[in-house]
């Protein structure tokens, strides 16, 4: 009779055992899923309010006036746009995304602009590629700011004439109640070009998604070493309130999925244990009747290798489900942005069958080595 | 068939050192029907288990047909036993989660699996129970539970056949059932060795051996 046929049978002999088992694997992978799919759906959400904020590091040229600069949200100075690569190219800076621009406030059709050009965001060497930040418009392109756009009648595919040079007009850009209202976006090295400042940039703002109040002095020296006349402020609200966010993410996941997963596979080992004495007896006439070590070894880590696969496969159901259910009221993310994580899938898998096979190890090593001469004289 | 050489096994446990068998000589020629007697505790099932290379002695060498057991490895000694031995006991020992059918067909050996189902089928009509093939062991009455026991201590063809008190828990008329099952194995050329208190054992048996406090007291002569 074949090892899988007789592991079957045993389990619908012994289904409330089995039951408990696939119960607490099913519990410790939903905590698990259900943790990581509401906190990466937290992380988007938190990625969005970010960008929607704008980013939390500025770096401008040393002589500013940060007066100005706050009241107009660009500084008058200007330094050299090779700034930009030059911070992109190190691999000592703790940024995770840069974009240059060259802002000034002209007058257009008879109102004042802020004419921006951006750059698009460029590759940072040595660091995980992430998805661009800031706009990425193409030369010859522009995008016009919602009241601009509205009072002056302009729609997308216009052409219109900036300070001399055409452009045609990409996007008509959603209300923002800011001064992005009023701006017009360019190609970085074409508003250059328009205005007549080749190489030249004001603002470098720049995201540090995981940093914290306290982090932002280690920011600055290390930009400053590589731009010695700069100034590195923060905008310190949003970096705190990163902080806040991803720190209860991180005190979730750091304490109760381990904690989760111990408690499982104690609860499977011990189930593994009493499986082992429940059948001592079977296991020395299995050895009577001419069975290897390996068969009678298969037969109770096979029972925890399949407990912990339809233990993940559930738990992952469960899991998914309960971040979708409870995600949006705990990390107080919109439920549009909890989505299931296929990839734990496959996670779930390997860990709770790896789990499972590890807990019951022990137990079925004595199983193996129980002395038939003893479990087959038992009453 | 079997040859036992000066063999003692000693258990120890929390409470000391058991001796349950003692510098133990015995010979079983194939074909033989032995009969293996003695008191509680005297070692009569370790005899058994020792010589089905199932408990490996502490001192002294077991051979079956010529083979020293304790020197083969693990794997050489499950097939010997897969191969060569069927064991009786008196608890049955059925696995309660297969039906009569599948206890008998658990020990198949590998490529057999069809005939094996066709002579597990043919023993178990033999032994009264084909009307019985699909209740599981907690259905049946305790002489039917041995007799599916037998059965599958048949189903591989062995040489020799080890039954530990397998009349222990049977009323009369099982009791003869069993030792009619086991006679007719030892007709056909089977070798069988039979630990019990049954005095009606002996009949069917060509030589008794009386073992007393793990030694071997009375070889016994050929009946």
């Amino acid at each position: 009779m074949s090892i899988i046929r007789m592991l079957l049978k045993e389990i619908a002999h012994r289904k409330l055992s089995f039951l408990l088992g696939v119960v607490s694997v099913i519990a410790a992978v939903a905590l698990f899923v259900a943790v990581l799919t509401m906190s990466e759906a937290s992380q988007r959400e938190t990625t969005r309010l970010m960008r929607d904020m704008g980013f939390n590091v500025l770096i401008v040229p040393k002589n500013t006036d940060m007066a100005d600069f706050w009241s107009e949200d660009f500084g008058k100075e200007e330094m050299p746009e090779d700034y930009v690569y030059k911070l992109a190219n190190s691999k000592t800076i703790l940024v995770r995304h840069l974009v240059a621009t060259l802002q000034k406030k002209v007058a257009w059709r008879d109102r004042k602009v802020l004419l921006t050009g951006v750059l698009p965001e460029a590759p940072l060497k040595g660091k995980e590629k992430k998805p661009p930040m800031g706009f990425s418009i193409p030369r010859g392109k522009v995008y016009v700011g919602f009241e601009l756009a509205r009072s002056l009648k302009i729609k997308e595919g216009d052409a219109v004439n900036l300070l001399g040079k055409d452009f045609v007009v990409e996007r008509c850009l959603q209300k923002s109640g800011s001064k992005n209202d009023i701006r017009i976006y360019g190609h970085l090295h074409d508003i250059q070009e328009v205005l007549g400042k080749p190489g030249k940039i004001n603002v470098i703002e720049a995201l540090e998604c995981r940093c914290e109040g306290e982090r932002l002095p280690t920011i600055r020296k290390s930009i400053a070493a590589a731009l010695p006349d700069t100034i590195v402020s923060e905008r310190g609200s949003i970096a705190l309130a990163r902080a806040e966010t991803r720190k209860m993410v991180e005190k979730y996941a750091a304490f109760l999925i381990p904690m989760v997963f111990l408690i499982c596979a104690v609860w499977v080992g011990l189930l593994a244990l009493s499986n082992v004495r429940e059948r001592r007896q079977e296991i020395g006439i299995l050895r009577a009747l001419g069975f290897r070590s390996g068969r009678i070894a298969g037969l109770f880590l096979g029972r925890s290798v399949l407990l912990g696969l339809i233990g993940a496969g559930a738990g992952f159901a469960l899991g998914t489900a309960l971040a979708l259910r409870f995600g949006p009221e705990i990390f107080k993310v919109t439920s549009e942005k909890i989505s299931p994580m296929v990839s734990l899938l496959g996670w779930s898998l390997i860990g709770a069958v790896a789990l499972c096979a590890l807990a019951a190890y022990l137990p079925t090593i004595l199983a193996i080595t129980q002395d038939p001469a003893v479990t087959l004289r038992e009453e | 068939m079997i040859e036992l050489e000066s063999v003692s096994k000693v258990y120890r446990g929390q409470d000391g050192e058991v001796r349950a068998l003692h510098n133990v000589k015995l010979s079983v020629d194939r074909g033989e029907f032995v009969v293996v007697r003695g008191p509680s505790g005297s070692g009569k099932s370790t005899l058994l288990l020792t010589i089905g290379g199932l408990v490996r002695p502490t001192h002294g060498k077991v051979f079956v047909d010529r083979k020293n057991l304790y020197a083969m490895s693990g794997g050489d000694l499950a097939k010997f036993r897969a191969e060569k031995v069927g064991f009786v006991f008196q608890m049955f020992h059925l696995l309660p989660y297969l039906n009569v059918l599948q206890n008998v067909l658990v020990p198949t050996l590998p490529g057999v699996r069809q005939t094996g189902r066709g002579r597990a089928r043919e023993l178990l009509e033999k032994l009264q129970m084909s009307d019985r093939l699909h209740h599981r062991p907690s259905q049946l009455s305790t002489g039917e539970r041995q007799r599916v026991a037998i059965a599958r201590a048949l189903l591989n063809q062995p040489s020799l056949i080890l039954a530990d008190e397998p009349t222990g828990n049977l009323d009369p008329d099982n009791t003869a059932h069993v030792l009619g099952y086991l006679s007719d194995f030892h007709k056909e050329g089977g070798t069988v060795v039979l630990v019990t208190h049954e005095k009606s054992a002996e009949e069917f048996a060509q030589r008794v051996v009386l073992l007393d406090a793990g030694g071997l007291v009375v070889p016994g002569e050929n009946r």
